[in-house]
């Protein structure tokens, strides 16, 4: 298993936003996060992506319990094992295409214009390297952000509603790019959404309401 | 004896040779230096009567030469290569040698190395890939100046013979110089120039096939008459000075070579004979022209008898200076150029170097900041991809693009 | 307030020696810690006994003399270093990259100990050792012996990614030694190395010249050769003497500059690529402190030498004039002026439009020494005297007491004089003529005489 979670809990104040939780996601899983507003997924995700502290219970990721780390190693464990893509793409504005990828090249340790260059093409935008967001179609910036995501070849990508913002043909697009990266990098999707047809693309589905696990399905090949 | 000539063979070529002679040098520099104020002359005097220091100052041209053969051929073999010549091993031709196992998928990457900005040339299993300029002409450039310096430094310090002899107007050449007569010399002043303010000409006339003929040389560069450069140095006076003194029966006058230039400086002339002496120095106010340019002279006198002084003051030339019963005089004076006629094989070597130099070193900094070569070969056999690589600047981001495409070329 | 000076320099200068050392040679801490205190004893020893048997000008001459040879052998390193073989690549091995083994730790120690103690005690003003001279040497001594302890305790401290190659280690052991040598006028290397330096210049120059016959200066434009005068300048010694003083550590940065970085061409993921060349990039900034730093000790070694906490003894020139007999006479005491007191004096003989500055000492060895304020070599810009010595402004040389009214090299110009109990007298003509012919010959070429 690449992510354990037993007993996770997190509290802000007098708000239980995630009770306590048991889960188990191997490697080279797809998993969907589903449920509505306030259901506890962002937390859950946040959890695991170490950007934030459990208040109970321990999450495990890579055999690593994540509640040991200080903030340097929290900071060492995202950078190297976690791959972010949010809804909002949080690219740049004043950077090319190119740019940003190598942004993320450059806090992870060093740039390689060429690493990044390949990995625009291989989402597509061979021949958009030289554009700002500002020119891109939302599409074409949410690609840009899962090249910047993958390109430190991270063991867990997260998602957060990535393809909120999208129409049908570009969340399609972005979908179908995920699942082609994740059969030849073997990395591990959790994806947090609340639309059923992007559901279906995964392997497993939970479901959560009010901080709770309330269903565990698989799920098959999209319609 | 083999391994004497595989030693011999690697100091003649060796890369560290040049700077350890130099650092030998250097240490007997400072040990020469303990001993005496005038270290650097002491030491070229050193070098041309030891012949230890002469032998290694001449290993240094051959070593530069040695590299020099050595980084053309190298060269040569690296272009073979890329070119798809047969260029036998490439072993020290590149900075990176990686083996993959693999096809090689040489389609693709030539489209990749195309996109990334490299000129790609494909043959039978096998792509070269380079990009910018190659900086090779101009560092060889540089390497055949280094051999004409030091060799020219070698040649001057070995064949250097200079004779100094005073050319005088209306007067026939020094006997070092060979026949000819010395028909005029004339300073002008050149506010143009721009490093020289002032031009120096001395016409000759010399002996030829058909009569004979005018010849001029000038400041520089020297001339070459009958194989001695032409080298004037300073400029003085042959003024004929008579003299006549109470204690002295009669007139004495003669020729003297006073060096009076620029104005200001003093020569003397020793009456032979006698106890006197006169110090000249040509009489000058400010803002009057430089009488070398106007050909007006008017010369400070001081008459000393020993050392005591018994008589100054200011005559022209033509005219005489009377105090206390002495008579100074000067009729007529003429213009001479002390010279120097130096005999030196080295000399144009090293004018050339430093030509060499000034051709090569900008440019090749402008090539390795702007256009820096960056190369790239890779051949397929069978089951392995071989990739080389070398970059002369850029080197980070030619590594980027010959990783992505090994990563290109391995199997997924 | 000199000497509190100087045995902060002490403690900066030994302690970072220790500092590098217990680094250097990690695993024989306790190799390194013995070495250091029997070569600091051993040193102070040695040059105690050695201060008693040689003059105090021999034994700064050795001194100098050891500390250009490491300097030289610290150039002769860098250079080297240069010279890479073929294939070799940035050396990122562990924290010790020196000769392994405990003989390398303890001669290394022992002979910086050593060296440290002849040139801090030379330095402190501890030699030769005397009653009056037991306070610098009890301080140089407990500096000296004390210091290795806390070294070894601060040197934990360090970050663990700070490595010391062998010419990291020579470089800061060499740097450190010049920066307290410095700190003496007997002991400063960079004074005549910039004065050997601008001789050396203005020499090749003039070689150069003659050699490329080019014209004589007279024929040249007044700014070109106004440019070309600043090579004859003083200030050509300072900056040639500047950039041949930071060359060996320069030479050390750019050799690991230059010097290719392991290969990371057999690893197919890019990632682990760019994250090996991280630690690559991180473990040459690590390797790069000791030289950058050894260039800022060096450079504050320079800054000492040019703004010496010494003060020169420099009295105004007191007017004197020739009688009717042309003879200029000197009362040896004269109110408060006592030319017995081993201090120069100062006089000037105005002669028409024409001053002449001269000196009159009392040497060491008892008789009197008449010169002028003025050499043969540099311009006329006088003397001032420390430590038994007198130094010539314009070049900086020391010129040792015992040999002012000698002729030759940058000593003053002696001048004739017959000396009594009561007086000491100087021709005015000898004055006036020795003057103008030393004074109006260097002033033909700047920065001093053809």
């Amino acid at each position: 298993m690449i992510i354990e979670a037993r007993g996770l809990t997190r509290s802000y104040a007098e708000i239980c936003a995630l009770k306590p939780l048991q889960l188990q996601v191997p490697e080279g899983e797809w998993l969907t996060v589903m449920g509505h507003s306030g259901s506890g997924k962002s937390t859950l995700l946040n959890l695991m992506g170490g950007l934030d502290r459990p208040s109970a219970g321990t999450i495990q990721v890579g055999g690593v319990d994540l509640a040991s780390l200080d903030e340097n190693g929290l900071a060492r464990f995202r950078r190297e094992w976690i791959g972010i893509i949010f809804q909002q793409h949080h690219l740049v504005p004043y950077l090319t295409a190119l740019e940003n990828v190598m942004m993320a090249q450059y806090f992870h340790s060093v740039t390689d214009e060429a690493e990044a260059r390949a990995a625009l093409e291989r989402v597509g935008l061979g021949n958009r390297l030289r554009n700002r967001p500002g020119e891109l179609s939302g599409g074409e910036q949410q690609r840009v952000c899962i090249a910047r995501s993958i390109i430190n070849s991270p063991r867990i990508l997260l998602g957060d509603e990535p393809t909120g913002n999208l129409d049908h043909q570009n969340t399609r697009m972005v979908l179908e790019l995920l699942r082609e990266l994740r059969d030849q990098e073997k990395f591990t999707i959790v994806l947090v959404t609340h639309n059923s047809e992007v559901a279906a693309w995964g392997d497993r589905t939970i479901f959560m309401d009010d901080g709770v696990v309330v269903r565990d399905e698989p799920r098959g090949a999209p319609a | 004896m083999k391994r004497l000539l595989v030693v011999l063979s690697r100091v003649v070529t060796g890369r560290r040779t040049t700077p350890v002679i130099l650092g030998l040098f250097l240490l007997v520099y400072i040990g020469v230096a303990f001993f005496t104020e005038e270290a650097l002359v002491t030491l070229m005097m050193l070098t041309r009567r030891v012949p230890l220091l002469l032998a290694l100052l001449a290993m240094i041209p051959l070593n530069l030469a040695a590299r020099l053969v050595g980084d053309l051929r190298l060269e040569l073999r690296r272009g073979r290569a890329l070119a798809g010549h047969p260029s036998g091993p490439l072993d020290g031709l590149f900075d990176e040698e990686v083996r993959l196992a693999g096809e090689g998928r040489l389609a693709e990457l030539e489209a990749w190395l195309a996109g990334a900005g490299y000129r790609v040339k494909r043959g039978e299993e096998r792509i070269a890939a380079v990009r910018g300029i190659s900086a090779a002409p101009w560092r060889l450039l540089f390497r055949f100046g280094q051999f004409c310096l030091f060799l020219g430094i070698l040649l001057s310090l070995t064949t250097r013979a200079v004779v100094r002899e005073a050319v005088i107007e209306g007067e026939p050449l020094p006997a070092v110089a060979g026949a000819g007569q010395v028909q005029g010399i004339r300073l002008a002043a050149e506010p143009g120039g721009l490093i020289l303010n002032k031009s120096l000409t001395v016409t000759v006339a010399v002996p030829s096939a058909g009569g004979g003929r005018l010849r001029s040389f000038g400041l520089y560069p020297p001339g070459l008459l009958n194989g001695a450069f032409f080298y004037p140095r300073y400029l003085g006076l042959a003024p004929l000075v008579q003299f006549h003194a109470p204690d002295l029966a009669g007139e004495a006058g003669s020729y003297y070579l006073l060096m009076l230039y620029p104005p200001g400086r003093e020569d003397s002339a020793t009456i032979p004979g006698t106890p006197y002496r006169i110090v000249f120095s040509l009489a000058t106010s400010p803002g009057d022209e430089d009488p070398f340019l106007s050909g007006k002279y008017v010369l400070n006198a001081k008459l000393f008898r020993g050392e005591e002084p018994v008589a100054e003051g200011r005559l022209p030339v033509g005219g005489a200076l009377e105090r206390n019963g002495f008579r100074v005089a000067v009729p007529e004076v003429r213009q001479l150029v002390q010279t120097d006629f130096i005999r030196d094989s080295g000399v144009l070597l090293i004018w050339l170097a430093a030509a060499l130099f000034a051709a090569a070193v900008p440019l090749a900094l402008l090539i390795l900041l702007l256009a820096p070569r960056r190369e790239m070969l890779f051949r397929a056999s069978g089951q392995e991809v071989i990739g080389y690589s070398r970059a002369e600047g850029r080197v980070r981001r030619h590594n980027g693009v010959f990783h992505e495409a090994l990563d290109l070329s391995a199997p997924h | 307030m000199a000497l509190a000076v100087k045995a902060m320099t002490l403690v900066l200068c030994w302690g970072g020696i220790c500092l590098g050392l217990f680094r250097a040679f990690g695993g024989a801490r306790r190799t390194v810690l013995s070495g250091t205190l029997a070569g600091f004893a051993g040193g102070a020893v040695l040059v105690v006994a050695l201060a008693a048997a040689v003059p105090a000008t021999a034994l700064a001459a050795t001194l100098r003399g050891v500390l250009a040879v490491g300097f030289l052998l610290l150039g002769g390193v860098a250079v080297t270093h240069l010279y890479r073989p073929a294939g070799a690549t940035l050396d990122i091995s562990g924290p010790a990259a020196v000769p392994p083994g405990r003989w390398p730790a303890v001669l290394t120690s022992a002979a910086a100990g050593l060296v440290t103690a002849a040139v801090g005690g030379g330095v402190l003003g501890a030699l030769p050792l005397g009653p009056d001279r037991l306070l610098p040497g009890a301080i140089t001594l407990a500096i000296g012996l004390t210091l290795p302890f806390l070294a070894v305790a601060g040197e934990r401290r360090l970050p663990v990614a700070l490595l010391l190659t062998g010419e990291a280690l020579l470089a800061l052991v060499v740097g450190l030694l010049l920066l307290l040598s410095s700190s003496s006028l007997g002991l400063d290397l960079f004074a005549p190395l910039s004065m050997k330096v601008m001789k050396l210049i203005h020499d090749f120059i003039h070689q150069f010249f003659e050699s490329m016959l080019i014209p004589d200066h007279p024929f040249f434009r007044n700014d070109v050769w106004t440019y070309i005068g600043y090579l004859f300048s003083n200030s050509v010694g300072f900056w040639g003497g500047l950039a041949l003083w930071l060359l060996p550590p320069l030479l050390l940065v750019l050799g690991l500059l230059r010097k290719p970085l392991p290969s990371v061409a057999h690893i197919r993921q890019g990632a682990q690529r760019r994250k090996l060349l991280a630690s690559f990039l991180r473990a040459r900034r690590w390797q790069l402190v000791v030289p950058w730093l050894t260039v800022l000790v060096l450079a504050g070694a320079v800054y000492r030498s040019t703004h010496p906490a010494t003060e020169y003894w420099d009295p105004k020139p007191v007017p004197v004039s020739a009688g009717a007999d042309g003879t200029v006479v000197l009362p040896v005491k004269d109110g408060e002026r006592d030319l017995d007191d081993g201090r120069i004096h100062k006089f000037a003989l105005r002669d028409g439009e024409q001053e002449a500055r001269f000196l009159v000492v009392m040497k060491p060895d008892g008789r009197y020494a008449v010169a002028l304020d003025a050499c043969a070599i540099c311009q006329p810009e006088g003397y001032g005297q420390a430590e038994g010595t007198v130094i010539c402004y314009y070049c900086k040389t020391l010129i040792p007491l015992e040999t002012v009214g000698q002729p030759g090299g940058c000593n003053p110009v002696p001048i004739r004089f017959t000396a009594s109990e009561r007086e000491i007298r100087v021709a005015r003509q000898e004055l006036v003529n020795a003057w103008v012919s030393t004074v109006q010959a260097g002033a033909r070429v700047p920065g001093g005489k053809r």
